[in-house]
């Protein structure tokens, strides 16, 4: 998915309402897939923000793929 | 309101690099005055999409934007003007080739409005710097960012490379460490990929295995931190207040499907959307560039694409 190859480039990454501003599709849609990359710590654990952790950044393919 | 930025395509090389899957094409003779009026009607065919608003920045990639005459930015701006506002501090970015510096074109572009550098260095070792087939060596490299400061631009970036064929760790830390020597607000760090229409993806070059590349990483990183570069993008580095706004916008702020995509591949291209087109379909592999190593252009299973951003 286009948008997070984007935004999980940056460290940071972006606020979740992003998201849906952007894409103007639902992040419930995603929950499962969200919920399994932060259960294996590839992405921070804070709800308000979809950014990679820092063991994601060094996975960032693995974790594009999961979109 | 998503900021708006204006991206440029300058899509000519004096030579075509054997890594780069940018749309770039060798050519002796640049066609300026045709080239500049298929801009100005591109850019004012988009004219409508963005009504009433101004543009916050610009970024003319390549290819290679120094190949194009002071001048041809002069009245390229000049043109813009008076179609649409640019904000008065704008971040207007141009990327540049070491090898293709002629004297006075820096203070040219300087007067043009061009006020960042992103300056496609790649690697100061001769050796690295041929096999990557680039048309510049590791004085001219050094000389373009001098240059650059002294035609007033304080805000540059320099894009290199690392991962390249026949680099040990201590080569890869001393391009580095070079870097940082000439005293750059920005540096695009990443590793070399092989991409799909290539000379490197038909004749691969051996490249460090990935546990030595991890252990490059991890020591350039130290080091760029050690010198107050943060890393905010994966291989994009930026002194405080200094990341390069036109790559953040287009990261952050990117709609998919937005009208302008639907523009022609082909150049010319101004972009509104300011966006990098085409974009390659192996995007994810270029986490630097940004630009600045925007982007150059130029990253993760990694790096940023040579020159973007950046």
């Amino acid at each position: 998915m286009e948008y997070f190859l984007n935004t999980l480039r940056l460290i940071e990454g972006a606020p979740a309402s992003l998201f849906e501003a952007r894409t103007a599709l639902s992040l419930e849609q995603l929950a499962a897939t969200l919920a399994d990359l932060r259960s294996k710590q590839l992405l921070t654990a804070e709800a308000s923000n979809i950014a990679c952790s820092a063991l994601g950044i060094r996975h960032l393919n693995r974790v594009l793929e999961a979109f | 309101m998503i900021p708006l930025s204006l991206y440029i395509h300058v899509p000519w090389c004096v030579r075509k690099c054997p890594y780069c899957d940018f749309n770039s094409h060798e050519r002796g003779e640049i066609p300026e005055q045709a080239y500049l009026a298929a801009l100005i009607e591109d850019i004012s065919a988009d004219l409508h999409q963005v009504a009433g608003r101004r543009i916050e920045t610009v970024f003319i990639g390549g290819g290679t934007p120094s190949l194009m005459s002071g001048d041809f930015y002069q009245t390229l701006f000049s043109e813009i003007r008076q179609r649409i506002e640019i904000a008065a501090d704008a971040e207007i970015t141009l990327e540049a080739n070491p090898g293709t510096l002629e004297q006075g074109r820096f203070e040219a572009y300087r007067a043009a409005g061009i006020n960042r550098l992103s300056i496609g260095v790649q690697s100061f070792n001769p050796t690295h710097l041929q096999a990557l087939g680039r048309i510049h060596g590791k004085d001219e490299a050094i000389r373009a960012a001098e240059a650059a400061r002294q035609a007033g631009f304080d805000n540059f970036n320099l894009d290199l490379m690392h991962g390249l064929p026949g680099q040990g760790r201590e080569q890869a830390l001393e391009d580095l460490a070079q870097a940082i020597e000439l005293g750059p607000t920005h540096l695009s760090w990443y590793e070399l990929t092989i991409e799909p229409n290539t000379a490197f993806y038909s004749n691969p070059p051996e490249q460090p295995d990935s546990d030595e590349m991890a252990d490059t990483e991890e020591a350039g990183f130290a080091l760029l931190a050690r010198h107050g570069f943060a890393r905010y993008e994966i291989s994009a580095f930026a002194q405080p207040g200094r990341r390069c706004r036109h790559n953040l916008n287009y990261w952050q702020a990117h709609r998919r499907r937005r009208p302008h995509s639907a523009l022609p591949e082909n150049p010319p291209a101004g972009a509104l959307s300011g966006r990098r087109r085409p974009h390659p379909p192996a995007a994810l592999a270029r986490a630097g560039r940004a630009a600045d190593g925007v982007l150059p252009q130029h990253p993760a299973a990694d790096r940023g694409r040579p020159g973007q951003p950046v």
